[in-house]
């Protein structure tokens, strides 16, 4: 037999790691881990900052505000068990849901309209998720209005979501349901949302419906693992506070603040208004009135846009709403700035920063009695 | 079984004891077992496919050593190949030569309806085979003389580390480990962990973050793109594809290494290299020069020895790769690795894309040799880097169109100043960037320290190894395979 071997370039055994060495960066490697999760903050309402809560509301105990595929049944539900004989749906982001410095009797924007609505017998119904992109409420909307079938649809237009360039995993449901297909397939952008979606993923190294002895298999040791080491447990904490640190050095070393520029991204700027115009185009077909707004906008300090940019967006929205006859209503400038308030630093090291997105209840009760008008109108 | 899961891991640790304690026929006969196990973790089906290849091709083999004639050698030889490529034919190819017929058949105005059959390709179909048919070629070409031991022979294909995803190892290379077991030395075992360690770094902590933002830039429009957009998205799946797949054979490497056998490297800093002849011998080296031997040499008409596999295509070592008829071996043996890594005509494209740049690097080094010196070196590598990362693009994007679109991008000089892309993915592919430049130096610093003062290289590596360690705890999930398990 001959040699190959020897003509080959074999690996090197000479280890700058001896095992000892090893063992003791495992141990290390696993405390840092630990005390890393330890430190983790509230990943769920990170992005809100602690001046800002979740609040989300409901009216005469009955929940018309949701913000999971999970809760919508809920909200739905409400909503055909009510005697009303109109129905709005207010789609949004976190502007719609949290209130900043919430105080007593505070409660958000499409509570107070529902409230305002009661005696004329209107159903308010409202679906918000965080950064919520147009192509997601372009979703949301067909995913609800099957079985809501509202006559007043009201959807925010931010210029920060255009930017959103990923659809996530909660809505991969919505792609599938035959009508969301249906109408998916027959425009171009349909495709290009679908190849957006976050695939939703197992242990197994592929999708959810994994059903190999390899996604068992580790199902089961992590799931061993996880209930009896904290360490284990504390895994995915540490994750996200990494990569929150990571965001954060980023900030810094790019002096990157909440008034920084947020430039137009021409794709998903493209997509998302894309989006809209599928559901400007569905809801006329299916008779539902559309309310197009752009939301309020802090305008007591530089805002985060380029002016031009900020004024030709403004415009594509107009015109497109225009074209499909549906109601353009502008309220940048409607909460004045000592409505707004403060997030924590996004930067390591950082002060806290403007809050451009939440603002407190009295913003929410200008909000709500600013879009009273435009819904009456297109409830008559 | 994913080298990146917790079942791996405790695979490792139930085996490797078992292994250094058995005599030399049962602990051929836990190899088998370990390799039946680790491929059943994805489909034990398929292991009849894999069994039937092995079976064929250990007969084949004895039939072509002990023939009297050449003409009983040959046709054992073509019949071996023939079942082999017939195998990954009809597993890997059939759709592609398909859809590739449907195609002619409407370009000339006929139709063909396609057949209705669901396959399946087996995982590591195009690794085992090529193990297989370098063993049956080695014997024939009495580089080698066969096993008459089966079970050495199935533990040679069948053997878990490099069984879906290579290293592509020669007989030559293994049945000689399997059979004489090395002494136990500790140091050894310690290299083997230390592989693994930084394999799984590299693919959970870098390749899978990495992986992310290529899903992302690769889901756009190509038309939409910028230029700067397509050389971000090409720079960084060449950054995935390397750290996903060097972090792949630090683990076959490890575990092979953790059962005292020694695979050869597959990488080495690629992306280094001045030239596309030295990026092949840098680049899965395994492959390059198993297709070297195996394909672009007889293709040539060269007679290979056994002293041949150095790895990379680009040799010219007869003085003849200018000729026509290296030429001609060059183009089909890259539309051929192309074939290999994919059922696709992008793939092929991308074959000839490095084709291309071999052929061009052969043709214009003559006169280049004039300018030897370090302008010369920087030049080549930027030069190599840019064309290698533009290579790439073909190798990951869904179809011809979307590549010749992405491409013709690039020729708009106004789009190396627009973004399309979220900012963070441009300083992704920055920082990969940097790092796979300053990689190499470092780790060479390192050994030349290691060699003069090793407590002092210890001592500065261990803060790296906690980092190592804490980052691979934290991210260590099976969500991604690895790229080359496509393949």
């Amino acid at each position: 037999m001959t040699d190959f071997h020897q003509a080959r370039v074999v690996p090197s055994v000479r280890a700058i790691a001896p095992l000892p060495l090893l063992a003791v960066a495992l141990a290390l490697g696993i405390a840092i881990a630990y005390w890393i999760a330890s430190n983790a903050p509230d990943f769920k309402n990170l992005a809100l900052g602690e001046q800002t809560a979740p609040v989300y509301g409901s009216l005469d105990g009955a929940k018309i505000f949701c913000g999971t595929l999970d809760e919508a049944r809920e909200c739905l539900s409400s909503a055909r068990t009510s005697s009303f004989a109109k129905r709005v749906l207010w789609l949004g982001n976190s502007q719609l849901y949290a209130i900043n410095q919430f105080g007593p009797g505070d409660e958000t924007a499409p509570i107070v309209l529902a409230r305002l609505l009661k005696p004329q017998r209107v159903q308010v119904t409202a679906f918000a998720y965080p950064s919520a992109s147009l192509s997601e409420l372009l979703l949301l909307y067909k995913w609800l209005a099957r079985d809501l079938r509202p006559d007043v649809l009201i959807v925010p237009a931010f210029l920060d979501d255009t930017r959103e360039q990923t659809i996530r995993s909660e809505l991969a449901p919505a792609f599938d349901r035959g009508d969301i297909a249906a109408m998916l397939n027959r425009d171009p952008i349909g495709a290009e949302m679908r190849s957006r979606l976050i695939k939703p993923q197992s242990l197994g190294g592929a999708e959810k419906q994994d059903t190999s002895m390899q996604a068992r298999s580790e199902n089961w040791i992590t799931g061993r693992l996880e209930a009896c080491c904290a360490m284990q447990r504390a895994r995915s904490d540490a994750r996200g506070t990494i990569e929150l640190q990571a965001f954060f050095f980023r900030n810094w070393l790019f002096n990157v603040t909440a008034q920084s520029v947020r430039p137009i991204i021409p794709q998903p700027y493209r997509i998302n208004l894309g989006a809209l115009r599928l559901v400007l185009a569905d809801a006329r077909k299916a008779g539902t009135k559309v309310i197009v707004y752009i939301p309020p906008l802090r305008n007591d300090v530089k805002p985060p846009y380029d002016p031009n940019e900020y004024v030709s967006f403004k415009r594509d929205v107009q015109r497109l709403t225009a074209s499909f006859g549906a109601t353009f209503v502008d309220e940048d400038k409607l909460v004045p700035g000592q409505y707004w308030g403060t997030k924590a630093a996004t930067r390591t090291g950082g002060a806290p920063e403007y809050d451009f997105m939440h603002y407190q209840g009295s913003g929410h009760r200008l909000l709500a009695k600013a879009m009273l008008v435009p819904v009456q109108g297109a409830l008559q | 079984m994913s080298f990146n899961s917790l079942t791996y891991l405790l695979f490792l640790a139930l085996l490797v004891p078992l292994y250094w304690i058995f005599p030399r026929r049962p602990r051929l006969a836990l190899i088998f077992f370990a390799g039946v196990v680790f491929y059943g973790f994805w489909r034990f089906d398929f292991l009849g496919v894999l069994f039937f290849s092995i079976t064929f091709d250990y007969f084949s083999a004895i039939i072509i050593s002990d023939a009297k004639t050449e003409r009983t050698r040959k046709s054992f030889l073509i019949a071996s190949i023939f079942v082999n490529l017939s195998l990954i034919g009809f597993f890997k190819y059939f759709y592609f030569l398909e859809d590739t017929a449907i195609g002619i058949a409407s370009i000339l105005g006929m139709k063909l309806d396609p057949v209705l059959i669901d396959i399946v390709l087996p995982i590591g179909i195009s690794f085992y085979t090529f193990h297989s048919m370098s063993y049956i070629i080695d014997v024939y070409r009495r580089h080698i003389q066969p096993t008459r031991d089966f079970m050495l022979f199935i533990d040679y294909v069948i053997f878990f580390p490099q069984l879906v995803a290579g290293p592509i190892l020669r007989a030559g290379e293994m049945l000689w480990q399997l059979t004489e077991r090395p002494p136990f030395r500790f140091e050894v075992l310690q290299a083997g962990i230390a592989r693994i360690v930084v394999g799984l770094f590299l693919k959970v902590c870098i390749a899978d973050n990495i992986a992310y933002h290529v899903n992302q830039a690769f889901a756009l429009n190509p038309s939409q793109l910028s230029a700067l957009d397509v050389l971000t998205s090409g720079f960084l799946f060449g950054f995935q594809i390397y750290f996903d797949f060097s972090a792949y054979s630090h683990i076959a490497i490890g575990s092979a290494l953790l059962l005292g056998i020694k695979f050869p490297e597959n990488f080495n800093f690629p992306y280094h290299s001045t030239s596309p002849r030295v990026f092949w011998r840098r680049w899965h080296i395994s492959l390059s020069s198993w297709i070297r031997d195996y394909v672009y040499l007889p293709l040539a008409g060269v007679k290979v020895n056994d002293r041949m596999s150095t790895g990379g295509i680009g040799i010219d070592g007869t003085g003849q790769s200018g000729h026509r008829s290296f030429l001609l071996a060059l183009f089909a043996t890259w539309a051929i690795m192309g074939l290999w890594h994919g059922a696709a005509w992008t793939f092929v494209l991308w074959g000839l894309w490095h084709a291309g740049m071999v052929a061009t690097h052969r043709f214009i080094a003559p006169y280049l040799e004039r300018f030897n010196g370090p302008v010369l070196a920087i030049a080549g590598w930027a030069t190599t880097l840019l064309f290698v990362m533009i290579g790439w693009i073909p190798f990951r994007a869904p179809s011809l169109d979307y590549t010749l679109k992405a491409w013709s991008r690039l020729l708009d000089p106004a789009g190396y100043f627009v973004l399309n892309l979220r900012e963070t993915t441009y300083i992704i592919a920055a920082i990969s960037l940097i790092g796979s430049i300053a990689a190499p130096f470092a780790y060479r610093w390192l050994e030349r320290l290691q060699e003069r003062t090793p407590r002092t290289a210890r001592i500065i590596v261990a803060p790296g190894w906690v980092v190592i360690m804490t980052a691979t705890f934290v991210y260590l999930r099976p969500l991604d395979q690895f790229i080359y398990f496509q393949f």
